[in-house]
């Protein structure tokens, strides 16, 4: 999942971008409104985490231009302004969530995976493919019963494609939503970890659940088609 | 009494009923005062008839009033009595209902009668009137030389007309009954008046003070949370009007100090908690999994400088806080300018390097300034760091002092000014930035120069910048001489 944090305050940005990383997210950030406007309309975020007091181009002007874009990626509010009509100007201007500063970073995250989770219409933090089940709060994957072990990178592939279950998905796709600017990631990256991740999946002779569909990309699916 | 309901019932009414008795006494005086003249005129006639039947014969004064039998004086519970008494005194007559009644007398001439108001002779009250009159001779002579008053006698003498009084008393019973009458009467109109007076006055307050009660309900609507509302002047009567235009004028003012203070507040509140929110996520991500060594101090590295920064922040708070509360103390002694801007420059030095900002100092010989040695270190050091703050990449700041006859004056400028002109007018207002967003939250949270202004005023001290600086912010300290210079 790929997250953008448009924030001034450096300390705020920076660990913010930090702990999200630690939780799997690949993270842009930018700290004013025109850097942030220009990152959020070029890619395809799952989340913008959005300040509203920003130099150059304040937050709510941005969120009109996201809104404006026809954007898909889902907009949480961070700010220091914790007055009820800020909120409620906030909310009724588009954005998906709200929250004051000073914030717990876990309510950040568990926020941010709610986003995620109402971006893909998922419905609860539990992603079930036949028998494969994915905790997206835990960060554990189990098949069968049997946990599987993966790593950071493999469980954000996999909770991609499961939001995005039964579509084909290509490359591009996912590599938009798994790497940010910061990892130099090679041309078959993605390629390498989904044969990682299939290879986990197909332990003990279980079914194929990741299916390649060539020249179009990857599917998560119970199906064999 | 407090209430002004009740104070209006009592004075209107209460006034309301003095003038109803007022004019009730002068009604009265003047019908009384009517009745009297009309009787006094009718007695005063009778008395002039009276006098007609007194003849002066040569053997006396003889009085035909008794020959007459008027009935007015003989009847047995007669209401008019007459006296006739001649200059000497004497009764000569008097009518049988006098009896032995002696009438006071009254002293009038021939042509001034007087009047007064007696006891009767049977005791009832009465109108007594006293003419005094030449009745006419009576002799055999010619009318012609009865006329002139005087008779000469055959012996040579002259008769002299003698003066003669007459009193005739009649009772006032019929105007004393009317009187009484006319008495009750009013103070029936009195009494009745006063009591129609009473709730009609209650009525009358009550609904002219209804404007009032409106306006008050109005006020008691007005809440803390809302003074944006204003009490409606239109259909309130002219004195209440302008109490509520100055209300409606208090209201404005009030509101408009509650909006500083709430801007105040929210300021308050988004510089200190931007550093907190920094603080706090920077922590949380830390603890939220083992770490080396560098990465802890890396994070608490930054927590400090966080902490550092909002202590600054808290300080300035604090001290623009104690000069409002008028805590601040100076203590004015004799200060080396220069030595304080050095260390103002030195405490700020690394931060310029790290922006490569090259900094001049050019320090007049010997300035010294009687101020408070205190302030003006946090003046110096605020100027000075707002200076390196504001100051471009790359540019060049200014320091400067001079002597000069009024004082000394320290002058700052930095290079980098974006502000415009009306820009340079807020820049010492509290929590003013020049970027409306606040982008320098957790760096510069637009205090500082606001804190200088303060100070300054409270030392007397001349705190500008100048409007025509250019590319240069230059702001300038005036101080004065030292003691004894």
């Amino acid at each position: 999942m790929r997250v953008l944090i448009v924030e001034d305050y450096a300390p705020i940005r920076e660990s913010v971008a930090r702990g999200l990383r630690e939780a799997g997210y690949a993270v842009d950030v930018a700290a004013d409104g025109e850097d942030g406007l220009w990152l959020a309309t070029g890619n395809d975020y799952d989340v913008i985490v959005l300040d509203l007091m920003l130099p150059k181009r304040d937050g709510m002007s941005v969120l009109d231009a996201l809104n404006q874009s026809g954007r898909s990626s889902r907009v949480l509010l961070l700010t220091a302004k914790d007055r009820v009509e800020d909120r409620v100007n906030g909310l009724d201007a588009g954005a998906d969530d709200y929250l004051t500063k000073p914030f717990a970073f876990a309510e950040l995250l568990a926020r941010v995976r709610t986003l995620v989770r109402r971006r893909y219409a998922a419905t609860t933090p539990v992603l079930r493919i036949g028998d494969l089940e994915i905790d997206t709060v835990r960060r554990g994957a189990t098949r069968s019963g049997d946990v599987l072990e993966l790593t950071p990178r493999e469980f954000t592939l996999l909770e991609y494609l499961a939001n995005r279950a039964d579509e084909v998905v290509t490359r591009t796709e996912i590599w938009e939503h798994l790497y940010d600017f910061q990892t130099d990631s090679q041309s078959n990256v993605v390629d390498v970890y989904v044969g990682y991740l299939r290879k986990k999946l197909e332990e003990h002779g279980r079914s194929r659940l990741i299916h390649t569909r060539r020249g179009h990309g990857y599917q998560l699916s119970e199906a064999c088609q | 009494m407090k209430s002004l309901r009740s104070r209006l019932l009592l004075q209107v009414a209460g006034g309301v009923a003095v003038l109803l008795l007022l004019t009730g006494a002068v009604v009265y005086w003047l019908v009384r005062a009517t009745l009297l003249a009309e009787f006094d005129a009718a007695l005063l006639a009778e008395a002039t008839t009276l006098a007609s039947m007194v003849d002066h014969e040569p053997g006396g004064v003889v009085s035909d009033i008794g020959e007459k039998k008027i009935a007015l004086f003989e009847a047995r519970d007669a209401n008019a009595f007459y006296a006739l008494r001649d200059a000497k005194d004497r009764t000569i007559d008097r009518s049988r209902s006098v009896g032995s009644h002696e009438f006071p007398r009254l002293g009038a001439r021939v042509d001034q009668p007087v009047f007064r108001t007696e006891s009767l002779p049977d005791g009832r009250s009465g109108r007594i009137v006293e003419v005094a009159f030449h009745p006419a001779l009576e002799l055999d002579v010619d009318d012609e030389s009865a006329s002139s008053n005087t008779i000469e006698q055959p012996a040579g003498k002259v008769l002299s007309p003698r003066v003669v009084r007459l009193s005739l008393a009649r009772s006032t019973q019929s105007i004393d009954r009317s009187l009484s009458r006319l008495a009750w009467g009013l103070a029936g109109i009195f009494t009745g008046g006063t009591l129609l007076l009473i709730p009609m006055v209650w009525w009358l307050v009550r609904s002219s003070l209804k404007p009032l009660a409106a306006t008050s309900a109005e006020i008691a609507a007005i809440d803390g949370q809302d003074l944006s509302l204003r009490l409606n002047a239109s259909d309130a009567p002219a004195e209440v009007s302008g109490v509520i235009e100055r209300l409606n004028d208090l209201l404005a003012r009030l509101q408009a100090a509650f909006g500083r203070e709430r801007e105040f507040s929210a300021n308050v509140a988004h510089e200190l908690r931007t550093p907190l929110a920094g603080m706090r996520s920077t922590l949380e991500v830390t603890l939220s999994r083992q770490r080396d060594a560098g990465q802890y101090r890396e994070s608490l590295g930054e927590c400090l400088r966080m902490t550092c920064e909002t202590e600054k922040l808290v300080g300035q708070l604090l001290s623009l806080a104690r000069i409002d509360a008028g805590q601040l103390e100076p203590k004015f002694v004799d200060t080396n300018v220069n030595e304080e801007l050095e260390a103002a420059w030195k405490a700020s030095e690394p931060i310029a390097q790290s922006k490569a900002v090259s900094g001049r100092l050019e320090l007049d010989s010997q300035v010294v300034a009687n101020t408070d040695l205190d302030c003006l270190r946090i003046l110096l050091r605020n100027l000075v760091d707002n200076a390196v703050a504001h100051c471009d990449p790359n540019g060049k700041i200014q320091l400067t002092t001079k002597t000069c006859h009024t004082g000394v004056q320290v002058v700052i400028s930095n290079s980098g000014n974006r502000l415009t002109r009306g820009q340079l007018n807020r820049v010492f207002d509290r929590f003013w930035q020049g970027d409306p967003q606040r982008t320098a939250t957790g760096t510069h949270a637009g205090l500082g120069l606001s804190l200088c202004r303060e100070l300054a005023n409270r030392l007397g001290l001349a705190l500008a910048v100048d409007p025509d600086g250019g590319e240069l912010f230059t702001v300038s300290l005036d101080l004065p001489s030292p003691s004894g210079a």
